[in-house]
């Protein structure tokens, strides 16, 4: 039974990465991630003198809050849009992989890219990496990484098409990106963003930044844990009604 | 049985889409489902298929009830339908290599299917090149990969060439020789004569008739009527009246027939008397 669980799984791996390798909209995210930090980094050139981990964690967050509210998201979500478009889901569907193998197939591939992007970014963005507990960063980034992949999952199973898929994502890439890169600016911004797991990953790397230590709070904990089991819970249960008409 | 339906009936909104439907197909059968388009047959693909819940009435695949099929029902059965796609990045043969992969089917068999339905030679084609037809052609060589035991065809030739059709009869045929049960829906009176065991014509979610094409067809002929053409080239037609079989016996005695046939309704001129509509409606 076991042996047959990640055959299939290992299958709809494969099938990703070959789907993904030529879905050049949905590997734009990644990429534009890593463009958008050099980029930021190249504009604050100028000033870059003296003590300017401030700038460069700005620059970090900036790249890492883009590459988990859009990259993440588009590399989970326009494939599986595309996937119930052109009806290849229910392909699948009914040659019987279920909806775990193939939530674990669709994930694998914008979870290795995002992570592998988030160390890319910190790479790319100047910051002294000596200041940033690698444990925590990557506990952390992981987990968000996870999550940003699954709600990309949601919103593809929720789409009706690419078009529709790019309509649905926005707002959350919005807020995502957005609300925790300018936290820092505005109070009620710094509010909501202590309830988003991207935003999580901001207040980290501002501790950091200040030379501070950084530990999960039992809110963020359960932001995380919410996000993790929620979202999947979601997803499986749309996977079973998609298959299912009423 | 492999497939079994009890009074299925399913209703969107208003419209009944399926009446209380009841058939059974066996193993090593062609069970053909006949109507025009909208009379039910994709309906009750996707019913018994778990796509879709009845309204009432339950229906069993490989004895599973058809709202709880799992993945080993679905390892078992191929379905071939409008809601079948291909992956149009990957080329002929990666889109069989990923199911091949996923049913655990030795990949040389991807080649015999692909000859098997004309699709050799475009292996290496990205899939989104091909044409409806050929896509047709590869989602059933993806069904049919896996040997399955129940194959659900909806209008499985439609929009093909005659000679596709042809030869995509034949591999039925032959799965048919090989154990595979065919659960096949047309609106082609001569596809469902040529290839199955027994039949159901549908009309307007009701079975108006089930049973062999011929016991159907003998049911309902009630004119026995003849055609024959006489040694003069002279083409007649006799009906069943005491004058007209005087007529026909003389004729046969003074041996001035050539050919002589006997005159059954043909499925679609059953479906025409019972429902007063045409299967290509």
């Amino acid at each position: 039974m076991k042996s047959h669980f990640w055959r299939k799984t290992l299958a709809v791996i494969k099938l990703k990465a070959k789907m993904l390798l030529g879905n050049t909209a949905a590997l734009t995210g990644p990429l534009m991630s890593i463009a958008a930090t050099v980029l930021l980094k190249i504009l604050y050139a100028g000033m870059l003198e003296g003590d300017n981990s401030a700038i460069l964690t700005y620059v970090l967050n900036f790249g890492i809050s883009f590459n988990l509210g859009l990259g993440a998201v588009m590399m989970s979500a326009l494939p599986l849009a595309e996937d119930k478009e052109k009806h290849t889901l229910r392909s699948l569907m009914t040659s019987s992989v279920n909806g775990l193998q193939f939530f674990i197939g669709s994930i694998f591939w914008p979870f290795v890219i995002t992570v592998g992007v988030n160390y890319i970014v910190i790479f790319v963005s100047g910051v002294d990496s000596s200041r940033i507990n690698m444990v925590m960063f990557s506990l952390l980034t992981v987990v968000s990484s996870l999550i940003s992949g699954k709600l990309g999952l949601l919103l593809g199973i929720y789409a009706k098409s690419q078009v529709n898929a790019n309509n649905l994502m926005m707002p959350f890439v919005m807020v995502l990106s957005l609300v925790p890169t300018l936290s820092t600016l505005n109070e009620t911004l710094g509010r909501i963003s202590n309830y988003l797991y991207t935003g999580i990953v901001t207040t980290m790397l501002n501790r950091y930044s200040e030379g501070l230590e950084f530990r999960l709070e039992i809110s963020q904990v359960l932001v995380l844990a919410l996000c993790v089991v929620g979202i999947s819970v979601l997803f499986v249960v749309k996977y079973r009604k998609i298959l299912v008409s009423e | 049985m492999l497939l079994e339906l009890k009074h299925v009936s399913r209703r969107f909104g208003n419209i009944t889409a399926l009446n209380g439907i009841s058939f059974t197909v066996g193993e090593g059968e062609i069970f053909g489902f006949l109507g025009p388009s909208g009379s039910g047959k994709t309906t009750t693909i996707n019913i018994v298929t778990g796509q879709l819940k009845p309204s009432s009435g339950v229906s069993y695949v490989l004895g599973r009830d058809s709202q709880s099929i799992d993945q080993q029902i679905y390892e078992q059965i191929g379905i071939v339908s409008d809601r079948s796609g291909v992956y149009e990045r990957l080329n002929v043969y990666d889109n069989l290599v990923v199911f091949a992969e996923i049913l655990k089917v030795p990949k040389d068999r991807i080649d015999y299917y692909l000859a098997k339905v004309g699709l050799a030679d475009r292996k290496k084609q990205p899939a989104g090149k091909l044409s409806k037809g050929q896509k047709q052609r590869l989602i059933l060589a993806r069904a049919i990969l896996h040997k399955p035991k129940l194959l659900f065809l909806d209008e499985p030739t439609s929009g093909l060439d005659p000679t596709t059709v042809r030869e995509i009869h034949e591999l039925f045929l032959e799965l048919k020789a090989q154990g595979t049960s065919i659960f096949l829906t047309t609106h082609n009176m001569e596809e469902a004569t040529k290839l199955c065991d027994r039949l159901a014509l549908l009309d307007r979610g009701t079975i108006i008739e089930q049973g062999s094409p011929r016991e159907i067809c003998l049911r309902h002929n009630t004119e026995k009527r003849f055609r024959l053409m006489t040694t003069a080239g002279d083409e007649l037609e006799f009906g069943s009246t005491a004058d007209e079989y005087d007529r026909l016996c003389r004729l046969l005695m003074r041996h001035e027939v050539e050919t002589i046939h006997s005159c059954e309704p043909t499925l679609e001129d059953v479906f025409v008397k019972v429902t007063g509509n045409s299967l290509t409606r």
